[in-house]
């Protein structure tokens, strides 16, 4: 037997066409909805999701309202601007703060970024967190080590101890009088910090600038932060 | 999904497995329903919709003769219900065909109807079968060989006839 000859006897064997009726019930299914299924949850999933969802709108509503809550219990705030200073001559606004004064540190109290709104969100939700927790850092780490000391607020905000921090100057910012400060110079950095501390306000810094080292011995302003508007609190 | 070009072919190839309508039926519906449900394993873009469902009843078929192992031996049933008019024209031919299938083993059986009663390619059949393509041609090779030693006897006898 040959091969054609063996196809033309398997031919043989017919095999029925579908009926009409399972013609029907096939062209009849519609694809099935996905349905909630109890036998696939798992609580764990739920309670997961929820806490995540609660820690979430905790955040949402810490954000949005502990800048303001606080505001009222502080003596003074400062909004300043943070700016970067181009090798071109231009100069471009990276930030804005708003910030207080709190137990000696300066504290932010919210952050703006112009160019980058979830940087915006998440700082947000940081420092509102963390003005929230500061009471209880507080309470189990005892004061900041480093804060301003009524001493160094008299010494003209030269803080005792300080090695190769200069006195340049006095600058009036905003009506406040400050205390130029060259900072001394860190390892490795041939860069130049300068900061315009108040005393009056407890030497909050009103400015501050970063210059880098040029090759020919000169400096070139890059980083600069400066207050431009002062708040004080007169209910306090 | 083309219901209507896509299931006649599936409907043959599982009455030729398991040689009964109902059960064909039963199969076909299944592999409908698999590829209709949420969590349904089709990948369109990895399987064409032809290949799932031939899988899909592939399975099914094997499922069911696995628990009737005693169906693919009943040749009877596999030819169908021959009419008189049609068992004196044809003789014994179509079951004698339809009982030679039925005995061939499973892997062969699967690769014959696939490649001879529904011409798939037999890279197709391959994926079908989740077997390699080499696979596949030797499978289909024993089939043949087995049937031509089988039906040699249905054959010469046809000659006789003539």
């Amino acid at each position: 037997m040959n091969d054609t000859e063996l196809d033309e006897m398997l031919n043989q064997w017919k095999a029925p066409e579908p009926g009409a009726e399972l013609r029907g019930r096939i062209r009849g299914m519609k694809p099935h909805k996905r349905r909630f299924a109890w036998h696939s949850w798992h609580p764990g999933r739920g309670l997961f999701a929820g806490a995540a969802a609660c820690g979430v709108a905790l955040l949402v509503l810490v954000g949005i309202a502990a800048p303001e809550t606080t505001a009222g219990s502080i003596p003074f705030t400062v909004d300043s601007e943070y700016t970067r200073h181009n090798r071109d001559g231009s100069a471009t606004i990276t930030e804005y703060r708003t910030e207080y004064m709190r137990d000696g540190a300066q504290v932010t109290l919210s952050s703006s970024f112009p160019d980058n709104p979830l940087m915006t969100i998440h700082n947000r939700f940081f420092y509102a967190l963390q003005n929230l927790m500061y009471p209880m850092v507080r309470a189990v780490h005892g004061p900041n080590p480093r804060a301003i000391s009524p001493e160094t607020v008299a010494n003209d905000c030269v803080w005792p101890g300080a090695k190769d921090l200069k006195v340049i100057s006095h600058e009036k910012i905003l009506g406040y009088m400050t205390v130029v400060l060259r900072l001394p110079k860190h390892a490795g950095n041939d860069g130049r910090d300068t900061e315009w501390r108040a005393p009056a306000l407890g030497c909050f810094v009103l400015r501050s600038t970063w210059e880098t080292a040029e090759t020919d011995g000169s400096y070139r302003l890059t980083d600069e932060k400066r207050a431009i508007n002062i708040t004080i609190n007169h209910a306090k | 999904m083309d219901t209507d070009s896509l299931l006649p072919p599936l409907f043959r190839f599982a009455y030729r497995m398991t040689g009964s309508v109902a059960d064909a039926e039963d199969i076909v519906q299944e592999c409908f329903l698999a590829a209709l449900r949420p969590n349904s394993a089709y990948d369109a873009s990895r399987t064409p919709m032809r290949t799932y469902l031939f899988g899909v009843a592939r399975n099914q078929a094997l499922k069911l003769l696995a628990k009737r192992p005693a169906a693919a031996e009943d040749a009877s049933r596999a030819s169908g219900a021959p009419s008189p008019e049609r068992e004196a024209l044809d003789g014994e031919m179509e079951a004698a065909v339809a009982r030679a299938v039925m005995r061939l083993p499973e892997g062969q059986r699967e690769v014959l109807i696939l490649a001879h009663y529904e011409e798939l390619p037999l890279a197709e059949i391959a994926r079908v079968m989740q077997i390699e393509v080499t696979a596949v041609k030797s499978r289909l090779q024993r089939a043949r060989a087995q049937l031509k030693e089988t039906l040699a006897a249905y054959a010469a006898g046809t000659e006789r006839r003539r």
